[in-house]
């Protein structure tokens, strides 16, 4: 997806500037724009579980999606713990890579939301550089299953959040 | 009263978790808080040193990652165990 793969490019050219002592404004901007990547990318894959037309219509379903209501989701993959519904749906735990995906979700959000609102919060180049690189790494995990059923099933569980759970 | 100070059993099992833990050269186990994380789920965060006497290459960066995880992974699997979340702070 586009905007995933310039968000990506976006950060690693802030958190690239400033030989020296890099400014905190591009650290922070870039470790948002790291979590970015990774949020548009998976809402991006979770359109694909909707009709391709009318046209608009994936992008309208785009704008449904929660942060938190996929940090939700994503914890019991985390976890390794599905949620009855998911676990009748699969047959076993879910892969390393699902696991992976779920948990760098979880760890970017938060770093996101510090980067945005925690003035306290001191961002280094090294950090941020890893944060990208997290990002990075679960957008190469999903290539791996993106074709599994539990790719599918995890989509579905970030498209419809807690109403999944019913 | 002898509930009271006993240690949470949870919070000794992930100190043990990250004392059993050697980080790769320059890095150093600064502190662990136990909080609720910006949603108000409950959380863990892992506090390591790193010196910026090391260069900062690809392959540092990639080790830092590796430590989260080795870090972070077995606290995930804790039955009712706070979210961890791994963090790294320069010093000179």
């Amino acid at each position: 997806m586009n905007l995933a793969h310039d968000l990506l490019i976006q950060a690693r050219h802030l958190a690239g500037l400033d030989a020296g002592r890099p400014k905190q404004a591009n650290l922070r901007r870039a470790s948002s724009a790291a979590y970015y990547s990774l949020f548009h990318f998976l809402i991006w894959e979770s359109a694909r579980i909707v009709p391709k037309t009318p046209a608009g219509l994936r992008d309208r379903v785009c704008r449904t999606f929660h942060h938190n209501e996929m940090k939700q989701v994503c914890l019991p993959f985390s976890r390794g713990t599905l949620t009855p519904v998911v676990a009748a749906l699969l047959h076993g735990p879910p892969s390393r890579e699902i696991r992976s995906i779920a948990k760098i979700f979880v760890d970017l959000q938060e770093i996101r939301h510090n980067a945005d609102y925690d003035l306290a919060a001191h961002f280094s180049r090294l950090e941020t550089l890893q944060t990208i690189e997290r990002s990075e790494s679960a957008q190469a995990a999903w290539g791996r299953i993106r074709n599994s059923d539990e790719a599918n099933v995890f989509l579905a569980a970030l498209a419809f959040g807690a109403r999944w759970a019913k | 009263m002898a509930a009271l100070v006993q240690p949470d059993v949870l919070e000794t099992t992930i100190r043990g978790i990250v004392d059993s833990i050697v980080p790769p050269k320059g890095v150093r186990l600064r502190r662990i808080d136990f909080a609720n994380d910006h949603s108000g789920d409950a959380a863990v965060y892992i506090v390591f040193a790193v010196s910026k006497r090391i260069p900062l290459t690809k392959a540092r960066v990639r080790d830092l990652s590796s430590l989260s995880d080795t870090v972070a992974d077995p606290i995930w699997q804790l039955p009712d165990g706070p979210i961890p979340y791994v963090r790294f702070e320069d010093v000179r």
